[in-house]
């Protein structure tokens, strides 16, 4: 299988080549194109009580499709927003993503969908994480640009711009300053995030395109 | 290909070996630039984001971003901080590294992330006419104040639409920018609203202008790329697309010229073209290549009903 | 337009501009959701003078030059074509397959000149040579050399929808099919929740 990510860092893409034996699993609308070589076929990702989950939590459906070939053929997979697109191969190791953030593995990769814990409960995104692990290839993408930062002791994210995290990360939910400033500054509450390990941000927010798009609409 | 860097703004560029020896003009701040020789002196700018390694192994065919002049890093210093504007052009964000004591003035909801050791504060600053004209000009009347009082420290500032980022240094002068292009600015520097007339006929925009004058530095985005346009005597922008301009320009809003008489409605309504700006002068402009209107009628139909 | 120098005329017309020697302009007075389909004709009254165009979405924008053949493009890709092309609206070869409520319509542009083109994202090329598979929302424009049919993506009835890919299209035979990586009602979708209801 080869496999290249196009266009980054703003209309990223995947472009892969598949062969017989190859498969590929995809979040749900991820196929922008393929040849007619290429199989599709819809599967559940998870156990019966995931399969319940609506996509109204945070846009990820936890249907997916399973691409695979008898012979040979292309395949384009994308993500609904504009931005970046990493991918990382995991080896026995795991790593959390937001919501929405996923968008293909290798089968080796296993996708579980955990519940961050009453104490993201709180906040508007991010009830729920998507935990990756195994062995394999993940794909997942961001709305605007991915940078991340090692944390060593703490760092505040605004809870909109966090894409992934290694499982040594803790994080908490917290006030952005004191009470007065937490609501007037709009920032809210925030992700307090406590290393050692990485993070992996990004440069846009839904949440901050929302705002800015209903300040203007009436 | 000869690669150098702009000595005042530390953009980066790479021009064909024909150029070497010529005077050319940054693209990004407009100041004056030797080209040199060859390509002894190293780029200034990373040519690939800040790191994404992962833990593993690294995995092949992956494209590297583009390194054109316009997806440069920004870098500069202002007072008791330094920034970096990266993830240029689409997604521009701006890091500001505080010295301590440092502090900076954003827009609400404008921060992405932080180090502990800055405090964040909410506050209505400046007089009260100033606020009151800032709330006019559309723009919230909160500023939060960001100050690194436990140390040195980072905020990182991302904007809410996609697009691009830049710095300007005010000097005694004043600059006008469309509402919603302010990001943040540093100490020295009064930020006021301003109205202009020639209100659209549906009641949208018109030309709501803020003004930040006085001395220091301040941050603005664009929705869609940003063009600098030095304007030598007369320019002509659709106003949806202006981003900033100096106050040295004079500007005149007004409904698409060149129409014949009576078919100025029609294209009014349906074409699109509605309100232009007319600068006259000397001075420079900053254009936006997309159009926030544009954007939300795409987007209107998406819109959940009031009856759901 | 985003900005232009000061010679310019500038004209809003669904019709054929008399005399001009300009392309066709047929059926556009169709007004569809949200889209206008008015035209804005520039004619420059003075030599060196500068139009700066843009699309209304985040993307590319490529140009195209039409020898005599002709491109059906999606009606929100298309951008700006020089007066000698035709444009017909009225093209309905996908007839009523397509959900229309995606605010999709197509036009066929013939002739020779010069065309541009926008997408959502990034544009890709495919030389089809057999049969090539794309998702509705991410066709750009294509030669209408091509054979086309609307299916379900999956192999069942539940994969198609459930599965989150709606339709596609099938594209067969030998043309150029320019598709973009971005589905703008992917987005839309997305965001619109988050927005003041209307």
């Amino acid at each position: 299988m080869q496999h290249v990510v196009r266009n980054r860092p703003s209309f990223a893409n995947i472009h892969l080549q598949l062969q017989r034996g190859d498969r590929i699993i995809a979040e749900a609308d991820a196929m922008a194109s393929m040849s007619s070589t290429i199989d599709m076929r819809t599967r559940f990702s998870g156990g019966p009580v995931q399969g319940l989950l609506r996509r109204g939590f945070g846009s990820e459906s936890m249907f997916v499709n399973e691409f695979s070939t008898a012979s040979e053929g292309e395949l384009v997979l994308t993500q609904p927003f504009l931005g970046d697109i990493e991918c990382l191969e995991l080896e026995r190791t795991s790593l959390f993503l937001q919501p929405g953030a996923f968008i293909a593995c290798e089968p080796g990769v296993r996708l579980g969908l955990g519940w961050a814990g009453l104490r993201m409960a709180i906040a508007r995104e991010g009830l729920f994480r998507l935990r990756v692990s195994g062995r394999g290839k993940v794909w997942f993408g961001a709305y605007g640009g991915i940078f991340s930062r090692e944390v060593t002791d703490e760092y505040i994210v605004d809870t909109g711009h966090l894409v992934a995290y290694e499982p040594t990360i803790d994080v908490r939910i917290g006030m952005a300053g004191g009470l007065f400033s937490s609501i007037f500054s709009q920032e809210g509450l925030v992700t307090r995030v406590r290393g050692p390990g990485r993070i992996y941000l990004q440069s846009r927010s839904f949440g901050g395109l929302a705002a800015w798009a209903n300040a203007h609409l009436w | 290909m000869i690669e150098f860097a702009c000595d005042q703004c530390g953009t980066t560029f790479r021009v064909a070996a024909e150029h070497a020896g010529k005077t050319a003009k940054c693209k990004q701040c407009g100041g004056a630039i030797q080209i040199p020789a060859a390509s002894a002196t190293a780029a200034a700018a990373s040519p690939t984001q800040s790191s994404t390694a992962p833990s593993g192994t690294a995995p092949p065919d992956t494209d590297q971003p583009d390194t054109n002049a316009t997806s440069a890093v920004i870098r500069g210093s202002g007072d008791l901080f330094s920034y970096e504007i990266t993830q240029r052009p689409d997604f521009a964000m701006i890091t500001l590294t505080l010295q301590e004591g440092g502090r900076v003035f954003a827009e609400p909801a404008a921060m992405a992330s932080m180090s502990p050791a800055v405090s964040l504060k909410a506050g209505f600053k400046g007089g009260l006419r100033k606020t009151l004209g800032r709330a006019f000009g559309g723009e919230s009347m909160i500023v939060n104040t960001f100050t690194a009082d436990r140390g040195p420290g980072e905020v990182v500032f991302a904007p809410g639409p996609a697009g691009d980022a830049a710095h300007y240094r005010l000097d005694g002068g004043s600059l006008l920018m469309q509402r919603g292009a302010f990001v943040c600015h540093g100490p020295g520097v009064e930020i006021s609203g301003k109205w202009q007339g020639a209100k659209s006929f549906f009641g949208g925009e018109g030309l709501v202008l803020l003004k930040a004058s006085g001395q220091g530095d301040l941050f603005f985005n664009s929705y869609g790329a940003i063009l600098p346009v030095d304007v030598k005597d007369e320019y002509i922008v659709d106003t949806g697309y202006i981003v900033a301009f100096e106050d040295t320009l004079d500007y005149r809003v007004s409904v698409l010229p060149g129409l014949r008489a009576g078919s100025k409605l029609k294209t009014f309504f349906f074409g699109g073209e509605g309100l232009v700006c007319r600068f006259r002068g000397q001075g420079r402009l900053w254009v936006q290549t997309r159009h926030v209107q544009s954007f939300l009628s795409w987007v209107h139909p998406f819109r959940p009903s009031r009856r759901n | 337009m985003i900005a232009m120098s000061p010679d310019f005329t500038v004209e809003t017309t669904t019709r054929k501009k008399r005399g001009s020697g300009g392309g066709l302009l047929k059926g556009l007075k169709r007004m569809l959701a949200g889209e206008s389909l008015f035209l804005n004709h520039f004619t420059a009254t003075k030599p060196d003078q500068t139009l700066l165009v843009g699309p209304r979405l985040l993307g590319d924008v490529i140009h195209r030059r039409l020898q005599g053949g002709s491109m059906i493009v999606q009606g929100s890709s298309w951008l700006a074509s020089s007066t000698a092309i035709d444009i017909d609206a009225t093209w309905q070869g996908f007839g009523k397959a397509i959900f229309s409520g995606e605010g999709l319509f197509w036009l066929k542009c013939s002739g020779e000149g010069d065309l541009f083109l926008s997408s959502f994202g990034a544009i890709y090329e495919v030389e089809v040579d057999g049969d090539y598979v794309v998702d509705t929302g991410h066709i750009v424009a294509f030669d209408d050399t091509l054979q086309f049919a609307i299916r379900k993506a999956g192999a069942s009835w539940i994969g198609s929808f459930l599965g989150g890919e709606g339709l596609v299209c099938r594209f067969s035979g030998k043309g150029r099919l320019l598709c973009q990586s971005h589905n703008p009602p992917s987005f839309g979708a997305l965001l619109g929740p988050k927005l003041k209801p209307r």
